[in-house]
């Protein structure tokens, strides 16, 4: 319909896009519009389901089966691609548009060279014969950072680490030198200072040559890096959309103030619950009368209920609520439905640091050492060993929660697991309130699991689908003879104080949502009063918008039950908020360990250093020199000799690369491996 | 690489050894008596003849010995002689095997370039006529019984229409080629003699495309199948979002990547006709190893019958090891395990 001004690259004007059809028929896109200009970079932030993908995927018409576009137009050049033949779609996609999408695993073709890959825009466009197109590509691959790009263009996808592979898709969505990118959260899948590579070149390559780029994520502190605009989408519409720095210091709309408030960050203190915000997202398919963020919101009133805000401009912005005009929002929101109900003086604040004497050691891990070896089905041949975790010493106390943060393959999974005895250990000792639990085995350990309660990512997994949560939950009572009134009671107590309430003890686990189901998690793993809980990766499967709830009920349980928690995540961000004690792992190793805002204020690693200054930051505030590591972790089989880090740390010296560097303690309680700790403040 | 395939041709050797044992100790179960069936009735009530007989075929030595002594002879290439043709068995295998692989190759020639298309076209337009056709069309082919449509097939093509030629690898008329491989197609063409392989072309034509029947249908459906899990994958819309057609996007993506397991299933297909398919041998007078086997079963011809065990372990394990090796041609993830040792 409408053109567009001159200057606009691409002009998306009230875009529908439904997924299946006739009466069944979804609706997840529901009227979207936005003007792109040449150069510029535009932010969509959105949860799961909030149609985020679904915009972009149609605009080069590249929506999955099953889902059309309904209604709208999408200008680029002017020219209408929701109208245009599929020939010339094919002119225009990978020429003028081209995408990065989220997995570069499954986007790369498993059993071709990475390098024909590569070239393949230029060489499907006719822009360049193979030859030429392959001295391109490698120029490109040079260009994204790719060591040798010469013999890495003759490799396959699977001998790329996945920020090698990410930084190929992003050359091969480059190399035609396509005015538009679009990147579908190409960070999400990789690890934190990886992420932060990948998005400092997105940066660069906008800047230096003037690409524009929508760039997607479900982290708003992602998008708010390298975009100048951010569009907020919630239930398929944008419900802000304006500069970012306007979004970010005063949000007009309740759910971007939420998500924003929601996040943990280093200004949150650790004692306060972080302002969750309650319920989850819609469904596509059911979303609530009015404005569909009503359920969730703590101005709804009556209008909301009935009728749904139309996307007007308040101040630079354009803002889909009632009551967004200037001021009449009230500044600071009234604290609503929390998810636990017991009264909890949310701001008492007492830290659960040193009461009188040391309290006592729960769990300490002594020079444990696991390996493991690569399957290996035929013989006559040696089998690889992988350093899953390497003289590894730690101890966590009664109150304490002690948070292993490092990239994935560091071995803090495997840590988890051993300190549960899930695994056994190779060699080291394990000490369990005491006793040394390192062999046990047989009856004794059985006992020892009512102690001890595990977390995992995924509860869905390790609950019995067919059996209601009530049962579940009670499952381990049952074990250890709880019984069945004080079961019944017990199971009633717990599920309250997950804020699941008595009721949801007869409901199915496909009956609750993602949040709802780690809800039950952690309700199964206090049934038992335990002394350790060991939480794996707990809300990393979770919504943005549910994690603090989760983060919070962590919170309470710490509070309430005064036990020892290990909490591991690669995402730092939670476990600072979350922990007493941070342990920071690479390679098997524990490089640094210690009182968490200590050790996150005042890094002496500088892994500990380059992971913190890789986390996105959202309000830019004070703008920091960020530490962008080159390369890609070394493989866990083959670790670089000395000092694991040597390869990619920018103080690394001769010693480093002959001496591993021990683990020492360099002030009370503060311990680190590294030849050239960094000194403090930095 | 070439460490993996010695690796592989090294196992072959306790994997015949055992299938030696097995086909040893049941055969010696089996409860017919071969000299009976040899002999005959008459011959059998002579305790001199049969004594006789079963010195001379050494069944009079005790169990574990007849074992040692057939081992002894199979490592200098002795399988015996066949108690019921008086030839080596060797001989025999030699002469009938080559009519089975001249079949078996033909017809899964035959089945993988049909198959291949169709069931690409089929994924492709998934639910729609064409799919319908096809899946129609191949599920006849498989549950169509094999040597009901074989003696159909005579019936019109033979009998009625006379397009097709009677029974038999040639006409009675022409002399089989001279001997190389023992596979008259190709036999006859490196003689020259072009006359006689149209002829044996024109007689392998109806019984292949017999066996296709079946094969075709089982593959046409594995194409189709392994097609549509690879079509909804990330690396297509990638490869869309290039600005690659769809007929590029299918044939150069899709489809190379679907093949691979299907290699897998025609290497089976390929090892279940190489060890012959009686009935279609039987009917279309294909002297092949089907045919060998079945009559060796039916004579307890002790000799033969292992013979026929070795030959199709061998079969079997060569197949599988070629299904592997193409396997790792085509897929680099299964190439990187072999070499490095984790397959
Ligand atoms: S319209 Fe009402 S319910 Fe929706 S965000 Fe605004 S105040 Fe909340
Ligand atoms: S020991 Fe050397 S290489 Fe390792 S972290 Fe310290 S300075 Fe860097």
């Amino acid at each position: 319909m409408n053109g567009g001004r001159t200057g606009d690259l691409l002009v998306v004007n009230d875009l529908h896009v439904a997924v299946g059809g006739g009466a069944g028929a979804i609706e997840v896109v529901r009227g979207v519009s936005f003007r792109l200009g040449s150069g510029e970079v535009l932010g969509l932030v959105g949860e799961s389901g909030s149609g985020k993908t679904m915009t972009v995927s149609a605009i080069p018409r590249l929506l999955p089966s099953g889902a059309k576009v309904t209604g709208g137009t999408v200008c680029f050049k002017g020219e209408d691609l929701l109208g245009v033949p599929r020939q010339r779609l094919s002119e225009v996609r990978g020429k003028e548009i081209s995408m990065v999408f989220q997995d570069s695993l499954t986007s790369l073709d498993p059993i071709m060279r990475v390098g024909p890959q590569v070239r393949e825009p230029l060489v499907l466009h006719r822009l360049a014969g193979r030859r030429a197109a392959t001295l391109t590509a490698q120029q490109e691959l040079h260009r994204l950072g790719i060591p040798d790009p010469g013999r890495a263009m003759m490799r396959y996808p699977h001998e790329f680490s996945g920020g090698m592979r990410q930084r190929a898709v992003i050359a091969t969505a480059l190399i035609a030198a396509p005015p538009l990118v679009i990147a579908d959260e190409p960070t999400t899948a990789l690890d934190a200072t990886v992420q932060a590579q990948i998005l400092d070149l997105l940066g660069r390559l906008n800047r230096e040559l003037g690409v524009a780029v929508i760039l997607i994520s479900h982290d708003l502190a992602v998008v708010s890096e390298i975009s100048k605009t951010v569009a907020v989408m919630y239930a398929g519409r944008f419900v802000e959309f304006g500069p970012t720095r306007d979004l970010l210091a005063q949000p007009r709309h309740p759910y971007t103030r939420a998500l924003l408030q929601s996040m943990p960050s280093p200004d949150v203190p650790k004692t306060r619950r972080l302002a969750a915000i309650p319920g989850e997202p819609p469904l596509a398919g059911a979303l609530p009368s009015g404005c569909p963020f009503h359920p969730r919101c703590p101005y709804a009133a009556e209008i909301c209920r009935s009728a749904e805000p139309p996307l007007e401009p308040v101040g630079h912005s354009l803002v889909s609520c009632w009551f967004a005009k200037d001021g009449s929002l009230p500044a600071a929101p009234k604290e609503t439905v929390t998810s636990t109900v017991r009264v909890l003086a949310p701001d008492v604040s007492e830290t659960v640091e040193p009461e009188s004497p040391a309290p006592d050691a729960i769990l300490s891990l002594e020079h444990v050492t696991r390996h493991f070896l690569m399957p290996n089905r035929l013989p006559f041949t040696a089998p690889a060993h992988v350093h899953a975790l390497d003289d590894v010493s730690l101890t966590v106390r009664r109150g304490q929660v002690l948070g292993i943060a490092g990239e994935s393959g560091c071995g803090k999974t495997t840590l988890g697991r051993c300190a549960l005895r899930l695994l056994d250990v190779d060699s080291g000792r394990i000490r369990f309130m005491g006793r040394d639990i390192t062999r046990t085995g047989g009856e004794d350990l059985r006992q020892l699991r009512r102690y001890m309660q595990p977390i995992f990512q995924d509860p869905y997994a390790s609950l019995n689908p067919r059996s209601p949560i009530g049962d579940s939950v009670g499952e381990p009572l049952i074990a250890f003879g709880v019984a069945h009134d004080e079961r019944k009671r017990r199971v009633r107590e717990v599920l309250d104080f997950v804020g699941l309430g008595a009721r949801y003890a007869a409901h199915l686990p496909h009956e609750l949502s993602g949040g709802q189901r780690q809800r039950v998690g952690i309700a199964r793993a206090i049934a038992l009063n335990p002394e350790l809980i060991v939480a794996d990766e707990p809300i990393s499967a979770l919504d943005v918008s549910v994690q603090a709830q989760i983060i919070n009920l962590f919170k309470d349980m710490q509070r309430e039950f005064h036990l020892a928690l290990i909490f591991i995540s690669h995402d730092l961000r939670v476990v600072r908020h979350l922990s007493t004690h941070i342990a920071i792992m690479f390679l098997g190793q524990v490089v640094e360990h210690g009182p968490s805002e200590v050790v996150c204020s005042r890094p002496l690693h500088p892994y500990t250093a380059a992971l913190l200054s890789s986390v996105p930051a959202v309000l830019g505030a004070a703008p920091r020199e960020r530490i962008v590591l080159s390369g890609d972790p070394p493989s866990p089989s083959a670790p670089p000799s000395g000092c694991r880090f040597r390869t990619r740390c920018r103080f690394a010296q001769a010693v480093c690369a002959q001496t591993p560097p021990e683990l020492h303690e360099v002030e009370a309680g503060r311990a680190v491996a590294c030849h050239f700790p960094l000194s403090g403040g930095g | 690489m070439i460490g993996y395939v010695a690796r592989r041709l090294f196992l072959l050797v306790p994997i015949l050894l055992g299938m030696t044992v097995i086909a040893f100790a049941v055969s010696r179960a089996i409860p017919t008596d071969p000299v009976v069936a040899a002999l005959g009735q008459q011959a059998a009530d002579h305790p001199a003849i049969v004594a006789a007989y079963r010195h001379h075929w050494g069944l009079d030595q005790p169990l574990p010995m007849q074992y040692l002594t057939y081992v002894k002879n199979l490592l200098h290439g002795d399988l015996s002689d066949s108690i019921y043709t008086h030839r080596p068995v060797t001989q025999d295998l030699r002469s009938y095997m080559p009519a089975t692989i001249e079949l078996a190759t033909a017809t899964i020639l035959l089945s993988t370039i049909l198959s291949v298309p169709l069931g690409i076209v089929a994924a492709v337009t998934r639910g729609t006529t064409p799919d319908l056709i096809v899946r129609l069309v191949t599920l006849v082919g498989v549950a169509m019984p094999i040597f009901w449509l074989a003696l159909a097939a005579l019936d019109v093509f033979y009998l009625h229409l006379g397009i097709a030629p009677a029974p038999g690898r040639l006409n009675p008329t022409d002399a089989p080629p001279p001997n190389v491989t023992g596979m008259y197609t190709v036999d006859s063409l490196i003689a020259g003699n072009m006359k006689t392989f149209w002829d044996a072309v024109s007689h392998l034509a109806l019984p292949a495309l017999i066996m296709a029947t079946w094969s075709t249908g089982t593959l046409t459906r594995m194409t189709r199948t392994s097609m549509l899990s690879v079509l909804p994958q990330g690396f297509l819309r990638m490869v869309r979002s290039k600005g690659a057609t769809e007929l590029h996007t299918v044939l150069g993506h899709a489809a190379p990547n679907a093949l691979i397991p299907v290699v897998t299933v025609v290497g089976l297909a390929y090892g279940d006709l190489l060890t012959g398919v009686i009935l279609i041998e039987t009917i279309f007078g294909w002297p092949g190893i089907g045919h060998y086997a079945y009559e060796a079963a039916i004579y307890a011809d002790f000799p033969a019958i292992m013979g026929v065990t070795l030959v199709f372990g061998v079969i079997y394990t060569i197949v599988n090891l070629c299904v592997d090796l193409v396997y790792a041609a085509l897929d680099p993830r299964i190439r990187a395990a072999m070499i490095s040792g984790r397959r």
